[in-house]
C-alpha cells in the first residue's frame, strides 16, 4: 500500500515539479500585458516614419515609445499583478541584457549623430551599413536588420567595395528628396552624391 | 506494530518527508517561492490559483513553521504583502526535495 502510495506521488509530482519552468513562467507572467508589443511597434512605426522624412526629431519617437511601456508597466501592470523580485540567475540575465541595449542605444545615437557633427569621418565608419544606405534616414532601420549575422557580414563586403569605389550608391537626380538624404551621407565621407556618368538633364 | 516496522524496512526514507511542504498547495508555494527572491501576495495568488482564503491560510502554516517570512507594510493608503523564504524554508524544501527523490530511487521496480 505505501509503495502504491509512493508511486501515485512520483506520478504527481513529476508532472508537476519543474522550478525551472515554474521561474519562466513567473518571468513570462510579466510580458502578458502586451506593452512590450506596443513598444516595438512604436519602434517599427517610428523607423518607418524617419525613414521616409529626414526629419532628425522622429527618432525621438523611440523615446516616447520607451516612456510609454516603463510608465504603463508601473502605473497599470504591476498594481493589476503584483510584484516580484527574482533569484540571482535572473538578475545577472537583465544585467546583461540591459549591457547589450545600452550598448545598441549608444551605437545607435552615435551612428545618427556623427553624420551631422561635421566631422571628416573615415570611408569604413562604424557601421558597416552607413556605406551602403543611400538614405540618411534608413539608417536605424539598416542597424537593426544589420544584427543579423548573414546580413551584416555582407554589409561588410558591400562597405569595403564601396569604399574602394566598386559600387556606386543609386543616385536619383530628379528626387530633391533622395539628393537631401544623400547629401548627409556624403558629408559623412561614405556616398559620392555625384557620380560618374552625369545625366544629360543636370548638365 | 510489525506491520509499520514492515513498512518503514520497504521505504526507509519515507518518515524523513516533511509533511508540513508535503501538502500539495504548500509545496507549490513553497516552489514559487523557491525561485525567486520575493514575492507578494497578489503575485503568488495569481501564479498559484489559489483564493484569498485559502492562499492566507497555507501562508499562516508556512509562518507559524518558521518557512516564510511575512512583511506587511502600506503603499500609499493600500495594505501591501511581501513574502520571501527564511534561510530554513530554503533548507527545509531542498531537503524535501532530497527525500522525495531519495524515496523514488528506494521504490522496486
Amino acid at each position: 500500500m505505501v509503495i502504491k502510495m509512493a508511486r501515485n506521488i512520483n506520478l504527481r509530482m513529476t508532472g508537476k515539479i519543474n522550478l525551472k519552468e515554474i521561474e519562466r513562467k513567473a518571468w513570462m507572467s510579466y510580458f502578458e500585458d502586451g506593452l512590450w508589443d506596443i513598444f516595438m511597434g512604436l519602434l517599427m512605426l517610428t523607423t518607418g516614419i524617419r525613414s521616409l522624412t529626414d526629419n532628425v526629431w522622429f527618432t525621438l519617437g523611440i523615446f516616447a515609445a520607451l516612456l510609454i511601456s516603463v510608465i504603463g508597466k508601473k502605473l497599470i501592470t504591476i498594481p493589476r499583478i503584483g510584484r516580484v523580485k527574482f533569484g540571482p540567475a535572473r538578475k545577472v540575465k537583465q544585467k546583461k541584457l540591459a549591457a547589450v541595449l545600452i550598448v545598441s542605444v549608444l551605437a545607435t545615437l552615435a551612428l545618427l549623430l556623427l553624420p551631422h557633427s561635421g566631422l571628416a569621418l573615415p570611408k569604413i565608419s562604424i557601421s558597416p551599413i552607413n556605406g551602403y544606405l543611400d538614405c540618411g534616414g534608413l539608417r536605424p532601420a539598416g542597424i537593426l536588420h544589420g544584427f543579423r549575422a548573414p546580413v551584416r557580414i555582407w554589409l561588410v563586403v558591400c562597405d569595403i567595395r564601396g569604399a574602394l569605389g566598386t559600387v556606386r550608391q543609386p543616385h536619383r537626380p530628379n528626387s530633391a528628396h533622395g539628393f537631401r538624404n544623400c547629401h548627409s551621407a556624403h558629408r559623412a565621407g561614405l556616398v559620392d552624391p555625384f557620380p560618374a556618368q552625369v545625366s544629360p538633364t543636370r548638365r | 506494530m510489525t506491520d509499520s516496522k514492515a513498512r518503514s524496512d520497504e521505504l526507509p526514507s519515507i518518515p524523513k518527508i516533511d509533511k508540513i511542504i508535503h501538502e500539495p498547495a504548500r509545496l507549490m508555494i513553497m516552489a514559487h517561492l523557491f525561485v525567486v527572491e520575493s514575492v507578494d501576495f497578489l503575485f503568488l495568488q495569481r501564479q498559484t490559483g489559489l483564493t484569498w482564503g485559502n492562499l492566507s491560510s497555507h501562508l499562516s502554516k508556512l509562518e507559524a513553521a518558521g518557512y516564510i517570512d511575512v512583511e506587511k507594510e502600506f503603499v500609499g493608503k493600500k495594505p501591501h504583502t511581501m513574502l520571501h523564504l527564511t534561510d530554513k524554508g530554503r533548507t527545509a524544501f531542498q531537503e524535501y526535495r532530497q527525500s522525495m527523490k531519495q524515496v523514488f530511487e528506494d521504490l522496486p521496480e
